[in-house]
């Protein structure tokens, strides 16, 4: 009776028991695929997905987010990609999200990854250029968003430069010659190991890294997660604005050669990358990534193309400030390079200061000491100076405080980059050509008192700046043909790219405090001509 | 069934309960050979010694907890990116009473054991187990350490039970018809009255007997000198006074102890100065190449550079002349230093780290040779792989290139006092006692040069000092500091130097002592208290002390929101709001 009772209630059971685990949602017993075959609507597609065998993929336990163009969406697709496989696959990766992406989450600037590796930006109700038509149709492993359009896989900015034939050819050009390949030795085949070193030697052509210095410095425009609005010169456009500054990068002098030309070139294209993927109607006071004011306009825009990583406008015009792009050199008086003597460290000083607005500023301040040499001087390499005339402007703080507030006397003197001879008293002899000698910095005397000085002083100084009311000398040159730095007009002038020394000079005196040396920095301006 | 089996095991028990009682009564009178029983502890002198060893090592164990709550619940520490909620809390002032750190009983749990102590230390005396001299020290000691986390109570959870009778667990006290809480000012005034003579205020005294038949516990144990392992009692008291208001009392105190190293020389002796306790011209923010910002005297050994405060590895004539009460962790006993958990980012967690707030105050000021920043903020915060770190805490443990030399030898001092606390708590005792200008003496450039007869202008100083460099004021305000060649004067002070001055710092604006400007002398001196001893668990003290005086927290509050404020913290409104209530100051009080 009581076994008959057990069969009773188990058998009763069992339907129950079987319906644990079915799913209250009809919906999770499909996968993406049988959804997919279901819809008559998505037949052209799904007929894709068989073809390629992602049928099987999609019958799968991991989850994907499908945009399933409609048939009529399809209609218009190239048939030499529907028959190429691999294009086709490059064609369909391209609708095809890892994860499941519902439109409620999607915002503004969200973009997802294919499966082809592109990204596509995911708003609400539409995906790149397509609208989608039926959002949401979860199954059990994933959803699928009907849309009207299909979404070829767009080029990035780098692969659309490449692409461009006969509109911006010298832009085009320098782009391709700035690509370069490394091996990096963690990707190559080892084929042995040295039994010497111990090193591995390569399998020859493995672990070849492509990759473009200018995108390196300037901007990576084949990366896909960065987006850039970036602007190709017609070449008119870039020949306007390479000549504009190839004068300050003169390699030869009063010769144009191809090194001044790929300076140049440089000069100009650091500054057509913008940060943001930005519209023609958002083009006011664009900095560039280097924070160059690019001067874009709706009007100058030849063609323009959506990339996968950003806008790409191919420009006739871009018409640079020159002052932006020809920018004034700053030397930092605390980085010297070396000095008159290597036995003076007991007399050179590093401090920091807060000027009149409440800025902190480090300069160098070296005397103060009777140890110091006559003429003791800081020298200073500069590197690279623009070929031009500059205009050379000093700040000094001159806040010690003597008794009776003594002017520091000091000389700015520039020359060629030579071996450092050694002068009979174990002192360096500088090798200047450009002077200022004799520049006063203060302090000036207000109502008697010392009156510390943080402005900018243009060379020479002028007498009001100075305890004694003298002005600062003018400046000299025994510049010759072999010199590559000279004076104009008063003017320091660099006449072909190359390094030279600056030399702050002290007084040609041994008395404490008489031979101070003092600069916060040393400012050459530019002169655009 | 179920009942049937009940009633068996009730008999069961019954039965064996009846057995084990009759055969239980043996047991008991037989003594326990590998326990000590809680009636025999306290037999001897040792036992007394180590019951007071205990209670300290306990109090080692609590180190982050004061850290914690002083300095974040402050305005100079704020969270890292590591620090989990509980210490967020802490930070926006939104405790909730499940915090581990908001709990009361860690501190409870040492004030049993002490109270523990102190009985026994009566039963003893009382059967000539300990000498009235034995006695006397460790009653002291014992007493002012549980003054001490009494204090720590009334700061962070205002009013609580006040419990000096021995119980057997910090349960009991739950029951608040027995123990009910005292208001933060009544619980002061039983902590004064508790350490007051005729309770000992002097030390543990010195022993010429070493070793194991030593008696005393001011000797050395693993090689750390024991002396200042203990409360200095006197520094205590006067911070009680200053809490309650009772300035000239404090003063009292704290003058006392800064003329230890005078008063043990007997006077006159030029080298006992080394054993001042007044800020002198040790430690210095100084420069080898003097006007060389690169040539900071940046050092562990070297007694002339700041750092050394917190480096330096042995206890000596100078260290002692700044610590005052220091307990060392060392890698080779428990407990473990907690600090390079807290705030290292090598071998430790980094959960926390200077504010912006902290950094911008040194940043903010210029030295007296024009050099932007307080040095004592590059010493006291370094970047090290690109995060600030709190650096006090790990001069021990991080080599000179703030590389740990070993992360599992975790050795560290925690300094809960030292001469520059002394000098400004004496400072802010005398600023309230209307002595500004002694207050501005101790807080600048010191009592010789303020009291010279020509400051703050530069003239001259006459050679005869017999009637200038002292402060000629009541006592205890009536410092010395003369120097002078002939007629011949050394006096205490001479060689007091401020601590502002001691950090390379112009002295403050004259007018502050000249027109008697008490509050903005007060404001001053909890300025440098943020710059000299930022990250010692000082703060939370010194502007709720501050505040309390003041009648109202928004003093505290506004410097909570502040902080919290420069972080772009969304709680800085909030905190601000529940901190200037004064309730809104105290933590949950929940055992």
């Amino acid at each position: 009776m009581a076994l008959l009772l057990v069969t009773t209630v188990l058998s009763a059971c069992k339907k129950q028991w079987d319906d644990r685990t079915a799913a209250v949602d009809q919906q999770l017993d499909k996968t993406v695929m049988q959804q997919i075959q279901e819809n008559g609507n998505l037949s052209t597609f799904s007929g894709y997905l068989t073809k390629l065998g992602y049928d099987k993929l999609l019958a799968g336990s991991k989850t994907y987010t499908i945009f399933a163009p409609t048939n009529q969406a399809l209609q218009g697709v190239d048939q030499t990609i529907v028959n190429d496989t691999a294009q086709l696959k490059k064609f369909v990766n391209n609708h095809i999200v890892a994860q499941v992406y519902l439109t409620n989450a999607a915002q503004a600037g969200l973009r997802i990854r294919t499966l082809g590796g592109k990204n596509l930006s995911f708003n609400t109700t539409t995906v790149d250029e397509a609208t989608i038509t039926t959002p949401n149709l979860y199954v059990k492993n994933g959803v699928i968003h009907v849309i009207d359009k299909a979404i070829p896989p767009k080029m990035n900015i780098s692969e659309y430069i490449r692409s461009l034939n006969g509109v911006a050819d010298m832009h085009k050009a320098y782009i391709l010659r700035q690509d370069t390949t490394f091996i990096d030795t963690s990707k190559a085949t080892v084929q042995s190991y040295d039994p010497r070193t111990g090193k591995p030697i390569l399998v020859p052509n493995t672990g070849v890294v492509n990759v473009n210095k200018y995108f390196n410095r300037v901007a990576s425009l084949a990366n896909e997660d960065s987006t850039y609005t970036y602007f190709v010169l017609t070449d008119a456009a870039y020949d306007a604005e390479r000549n504009k500054v190839s004068k300050y990068f003169a390699t030869v002098t009063n010769s144009t050669d191809t090194t001044m030309n790929i300076l140049a070139a440089y000069n100009v294209l650091k500054d057509v990358a913008v940060r943001g993927s930005i519209a023609p109607t958002g083009f006011n006071a664009l900095a560039s990534v280097n924070n160059v004011t690019v001067p874009a306009s709706q009007g100058a825009i030849v063609q323009s193309y959506r990339a996968s990583n950003g806008m790409v406008y191919v420009v006739n015009s871009m018409p640079f400030d020159i002052k932006q792009k020809i920018t004034p050199v700053i030397i930092e008086g605390e980085r010297p390079s070396f000095f008159a003597r290597t036995d003076a460290n007991g007399s050179i000083f590093y401090r920091s200061r807060r000027d009149d607005k409440g800025v902190t500023l480090k300069d160098i301040m070296i005397g103060t000491t009777n140890t110091l040499p006559a003429n003791f001087f800081a020298a200073y390499k500069l590197t690279n100076l623009y070929t031009c005339q500059y205009r050379v402007v000093v700040r000094a703080v001159n806040d010690i405080n003597f008794s009776a507030p003594t002017d520091i006397v000091e000389s700015f003197n520039f020359g060629q980059i030579t071996a450092p001879v050694v002068g009979s008293n174990g002192t360096i002899v500088p090798n200047d050509v450009v002077k200022f000698p004799s520049q006063r910095i203060g302090p000036v005397l207000v109502n008697g008192s010392p009156f510390v000085n943080y402005e900018e002083l243009t060379l020479p100084t002028p007498a009001n700046r100075s305890a004694t009311n003298v002005a600062g000398s003018n400046p000299t040159s025994t510049a010759t043909a072999a010199n590559t730095i000279g004076l104009t007009g008063g003017n320091f002038t660099v006449t072909k790219r190359t390094s030279v020394n600056m030399y702050v000079v002290g007084a040609n005196s041994t008395t404490a405090n008489a031979n101070n040396v003092t600069f916060d920095y040393v400012k050459l301006v530019p002169i655009i001509q | 069934m179920k009942k049937h089996s009940y009633k068996f095991i009730y008999k069961i028990l019954l039965a064996s309960a009846l057995v084990s009682s009759v055969s239980c009564k043996k047991l008991v009178d037989v003594e326990p050979e590998n326990q000590v029983d809680i009636v025999n502890h306290y037999q001897t002198v040792y036992d007394a010694n180590a019951a007071v060893i205990g209670i300290y090592g306990q109090l080692q164990g609590i180190a982050d907890r004061y850290i914690v709550l002083n300095e974040l619940r402050a305005d100079l520490i704020s969270p890292t990116i590591n620090a989990d909620q509980y210490l967020r809390q802490l930070h926006t002032h939104t405790v909730t009473p499940d915090n581990p750190w908001a709990d009361p009983k860690p501190f409870y749990k040492i004030i049993m054991n002490c109270n523990d102590a102190l009985k026994n230390f009566d039963v003893m005396l009382a059967a000539k187990k300990l000498t009235q001299a034995d006695y006397n020290e460790r009653y002291a000691d014992i007493n002012a350490v549980r003054c001490f986390l009494y204090l720590q109570l009334g700061m962070h959870w205002g009013s609580v039970p006040y419990v000096t009778d021995p119980l057997e667990t910090v349960e009991s006290l739950k029951d608040e018809s027995k123990f009910p809480k005292l208001t933060f000012n009544d619980l002061l005034d039983k902590l004064i009255a508790s350490m007051e003579p005729p309770r000992s205020l002097e030390g543990y005294s010195a022993t010429s007997s070493t070793g194991s038949s030593s008696t005393s516990l001011n000797t050395t144990v693993d090689g750390y000198p024991t002396n200042l392992f203990f409360v200095e009692k006197r520094s205590l008291l006067g911070d009680l006074y200053l809490w309650r208001g009772r300035y000239t009392d404090a003063s009292r105190m704290y003058r006392y102890v800064t003329e230890t190293g005078y008063r043990n020389g007997g006077g006159g002796n030029d080298a006992s100065f080394w054993q001042y306790k007044p800020n002198y011209s040790r430690f210095l923010v100084t420069y080898t190449q003097g006007g060389n910002e690169n040539t900071l005297l940046d050092d562990n050994t070297n007694a002339n550079s700041w750092r050394s405060i917190f480096g330096n590895p042995t206890q000596g004539t100078e260290t002692s002349s700044e610590w005052i009460w220091t307990i060392p962790f060392d890698r080779n006993f428990a407990p473990v230093n907690p600090f390079i958990d807290l705030f290292s980012n090598q071998g430790g967690r980094y959960l926390l780290t200077a504010s912006k707030l902290a950094l911008n105050n040194w940043d903010s000021q210029l030295q007296s040779n024009n050099f932007v920043g307080d040095a004592r903020g590059k010493m006291s915060v370094r970047t090290i792989n690109g995060q600030p770190v709190i650096a006090k805490q790990l001069y021990y443990y991080l080599n000179n290139a703030f590389i740990p030399v070993n992360v599992l030898q975790r050795q560290g001092r925690w300094l809960l006092y030292r001469a520059a606390t002394l000098n400004l708590h004496f400072a802010e005792a005398a600023c309230r006692d209307n002595q500004v200008k002694v207050a501005y003496a101790l807080t600048n450039v010191g009592v010789r040069e303020t009291y010279n007869s020509v400051f703050p202008g530069t003239g001259t100083v006459p050679s005869d000092v017999t009637n200038i460099m002292q402060t000629q004021a009541p006592a205890p305000y009536d410092m010395d500091g003369r120097d002078g060649a002939v007629p011949y004067f050394k006096g205490p002070w001479y060689r007091q130097i401020g601590s502002r001055s001691r950090a390379n710092l112009p002295r403050l604006d004259p007018g502050l002592y000249q027109n008697n400007q008490v509050a903005n002398m007060e404001d001053a001196i909890i300025n440098e208290d943020a710059a000299e001893l930022a990250f010692e668990g000082q703060r939370w003290g010194d502007l709720l002390r501050v505040s309390l005086r003041r009648g109202s927290t928004t003093y505290l509050a506004q410097k909570v929101r502040a902080k919290l404020d420069l972080e772009g913290n969304s709680e800085a409104a909030n905190a601000y709001n529940k901190l200037s209530t004064t309730n809104g100051v105290y933590l949950p009080f929940r055992l």
